[in-house]
């Protein structure tokens, strides 16, 4: 599949609301200043590098919790909504892959996922946004998620900074990096995976990339 | 799986400490994005310190770094990043809202374990291309300003990341996966409206309000959102309503807005 280039639409939309910003200038007798703050891509995925990475994140198996961090964890989710929510991408796409994850949330019994998703493919969507988009219009790029909240947490809440600086976290980040690093080994070991990756890439990216970033900005601190 | 390899992911669990050390003392700065010097420079000097060669400051980015090791090709990169959030700072292990620092910043995105988790992959491969002799250069690339600031798209831009062979990453969730899919293209800029000042009771004739621009924009875009695809998403915010009196016209305000999509996939 060839992915269009959705940045060239992204500065369509935004010269349509210049016009409305210089039509509320107009009405009100202001005057204003546009200032480029950040922009950013859409993801690439590729399935090469997300194979090499299932395959190690298979033989690691994932993070095992001890009772005190169960029980924290368990508490932590009783404080927000939708802690019974379904984790997973595959799980939001694949029904046998729901099934699957169904069961084993409820084999785990608590709120840490303890269990790896099944190695899911297929078209899907995470919304938000990343830079990390914009590497993997430069390069073939793999990307994890590790269990390091309980299941549900809400993104950008009080309940992840809490939990980040917890024995889950530090699990979630060593095994993090065992997973990777298992997979760069990996590639560094048998050329031919990165040659699959490659491919994947030029054939994902044929469309071009343009980079989000007018040649003159400058990276600017959030107001 | 070969010796080399086990003896490499051996390395990552003896680091550990140190990996959890770097975590929690980034969780402590809980700097915004951009603003990320203190969490820069512990990478910085715990990488120089476990043998890699580190540049501070790359494209031209003041709380960016590389750290490499190793040499020739293949060339792979590791993604960490490093910024907190705003008005999230809390207390840790805790299970209820308990500020640390009253107004302050917290990790509530997790990248404090993010760049750790990536900073314990690139000590694992360093520990592997040591032992095993084989040929490939680990490069560790801080990439800071994340939530806001986009610095991995100005690398882009300066084609920093077409000069790798692959880059792995990973993100703290709710759950174990290898991720797949696409995300959102965005693009976000800052409207600032100029008006006069003027008491808005005595003479309100003689002012012109930048928030009333800000106001009529904002309800033109709402008005744009009918007749635009529905893939993309227009979000915005007021940073700045001009001041804290209403009897004064406001002569400044600025709205920030934020363009997403459009995108290939939609969740069902
Ligand atoms: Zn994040």
């Amino acid at each position: 599949m060839v992915r269009s280039n959705h940045v060239a639409e992204a500065v369509a939309l935004q010269a349509r609301v210049d016009d409305i910003a210089r039509g509320a200038a107009l009405m009100t007798e202001t005057t204003y200043k546009k200032q480029f703050i950040d922009a950013l891509a859409d993801t690439v995925p590729n399935h090469a590098l997300e194979t090499v990475l299932y395959r190690n994140f298979e033989a690691l198996g994932v993070p095992a919790h001890t009772a005190d961090e169960h029980a924290y964890a368990n508490a932590l989710a009783a404080t927000y909504p939708g802690s019974d929510a379904l984790p997973g991408i595959g799980a939001g796409y694949d029904a046998a892959i729901a099934e699957t994850v169904r069961s084993l949330r409820a084999a785990a019994g608590g709120a840490m996922n303890d269990f790896l998703v099944p190695l899911y493919q297929g078209e899907a969507f995470q919304p938000g946004s990343t830079d990390v988009g914009d590497v993997s219009w430069q390069c073939p790029t793999g990307q994890i998620h590790v269990a390091s909240w309980p299941n549900g947490c809400p993104g950008h809440s009080w309940q992840n900074v809490s939990c980040d600086r917890t024995e889950i976290g530090h699990k979630a980040a060593v095994h993090a990096g065992k997973v990777l690093a298992g997979a760069v080994i990996d590639l560094l070991e048998d050329p031919a995976l990165l040659a699959a990756a490659r491919a994947e890439f030029e054939k994902q990216t044929a469309a071009g990339y343009t980079c989000p970033i007018p040649p003159d900005a400058v990276p600017v601190v959030p107001d | 799986m070969n010796q080399n390899k086990q003896a490499a992911l051996a390395a990552v669990e003896k680091k550990a400490p140190l990996v959890a050390d770097v975590a929690d003392s980034v969780w402590e700065y809980a700097e915004l994005s951009l603003q990320e010097e203190r969490s820069c420079a512990k990478y910085c000097a715990v990488l120089a310190q476990e043998g890699f060669t580190v540049e501070k400051g790359i494209c031209g980015i003041p709380t960016a770094f590389s750290a490499a090791y190793g040499s020739g090709r293949p060339v792979i990169g590791l993604l960490a990043e490093y910024d907190a959030l705003s008005g999230l700072s809390q207390k840790a292990e805790s299970l209820t809202r308990e500020e640390r620092i009253p107004g302050g910043c917290g990790h509530g995105c997790g990248h404090n374990l993010l760049g750790a988790g990536a900073f314990a992959a690139a000590l694992g491969v360093k520990a592997y291309l040591e032992k095993s002799g084989v040929s490939g250069t680990v490069v560790l690339y801080g990439c800071p300003g994340e939530e806001g600031g986009a610095a991995k798209a100005f690398m882009a831009r300066e084609n920093l990341w077409r000069a790798l062979d692959a880059a792995l990453t990973w993100h703290p969730d709710d759950v174990n996966e290898v991720v797949t899919g696409s995300s959102n293209s965005c693009i976000q800029t800052q409207y600032h409206f100029t008006g006069v000042a003027a008491h808005a009771a005595g003479d309100p004739d003689r002012g012109r309000s930048a928030l009333d621009a800000v106001e009529l924009m904002n309800l033109g875009v709402q008005f744009l959102r009918e007749h635009m695809s529905d893939k993309a998403r227009v979000h915005y915010a007021i940073t700045d309503a001009g001041g804290r009196s209403p009897n004064v016209v406001q002569p400044r305000s600025s709205v920030l807005c934020i363009w997403c999509g459009p995108t290939m996939w939609r969740r069902r």
